[in-house]
């Protein structure tokens, strides 16, 4: 597939899926935020996801070649991860460069293996039930009540006491060092389980 | 109840509601799925694979880091 053929398919299909919509507004609550490095994350993702499905090739010519560690390996290094980094305090750079580090190396791996085709039609469970609309459902009720305790603040950078955001109101429970190495274990696994099951649909 | 405490528990109620719906696709009631299976149907899309990666890694960023 030439990429001159691919341009106005990447287009279409982009606008019907929910990707880079969601990014977009995300990055517009951002600029509310004036926080600039999320902007720039946000709408630099989007940037990405347009370029990559613009960029496609054919998805037989490559296969991934990177692998996910699993079983004892994998906890072990979640377990080293975890420990390492809960030890800086939430403000230091070395935290910053060692969240960065495994989201850096995933995006990398992801795009280093071109996609396949479009999927199409499928038979699973998740297909032929409307249950998973539940998990969409209560994500967006999340994300209302989040959007309204942020548009109840004096300022973008002023929490309200009464109307907590989230991460306000977890964030003295994740000052504690074990606090965060148990958040830390489990989100390393988290990204661990979502670039196996990236790999898994690339093949 | 003051308005902090029924925030924080509406918060509450959503994360449990999440671990009851994970608990009820996994048993297989009604029509519910597990996360992981949504999760699974969504990475069929390039653009899903990219948007669930960033998600992760931004949440983890967003929540951990001070900044």
């Amino acid at each position: 597939m030439t990429t001159q053929h691919a341009l106005p398919t990447a287009g279409r299909r982009l606008l019907s899926e929910p990707t880079v919509p969601i990014l977009l507004l995300a990055g517009v609550v951002q600029v509310a935020r004036r926080s600039v490095a999320d902007i720039v994350l946000f709408l630099g993702m989007a940037v990405v996801v347009v370029w990559d499905a613009r960029r496609r090739i054919d998805p037989g010519e490559v296969r991934p070649r990177w692998r996910v560690p699993t079983g004892l390996p994998l906890l072990l290094l979640a377990t080293g991860f975890a420990l390492a980094v809960a030890i800086p305090s939430r403000s230091s750079p070395w935290l910053d460069v060692s969240l960065a580090m495994p989201g850096a190396l995933a995006l990398v791996a992801v795009l280093s293996t071109p996609a396949g085709p479009p999927p199409g039609p499928s038979g699973t469970d998740v297909d032929r039930s409307r249950g998973w609309l539940a998990w969409p459902l209560l994500a967006l009720c999340l994300a209302v009540l989040e959007l309204g305790a942020f548009l109840s603040q004096a300022s973008p950078t002023t929490p309200n006491p009464d109307h907590p955001t989230v991460s306000t109101t977890v964030e003295p429970l994740l000052d504690g060092r074990p606090v965060r190495a148990v958040v830390l274990f489990v989100w390393f696994l988290t990204g661990a389980w979502l670039a196996r099951a990236v790999r898994e649909e690339s093949r | 109840m003051t308005w902090h405490a029924a925030t924080v528990a509406t918060y509450v109620v959503i994360g449990c509601a999440a671990l009851l719906l994970e608990l009820l696709g996994r048993l297989g009631v009604g029509t519910l799925v597990p996360l992981g299976a949504v999760v699974r149907r969504g990475l069929r899309h390039r653009s899903t694979q990219l948007g669930l990666l960033f998600a992760w890694w931004w949440l983890g960023w967003h929540f951990l880091s001070d900044r």
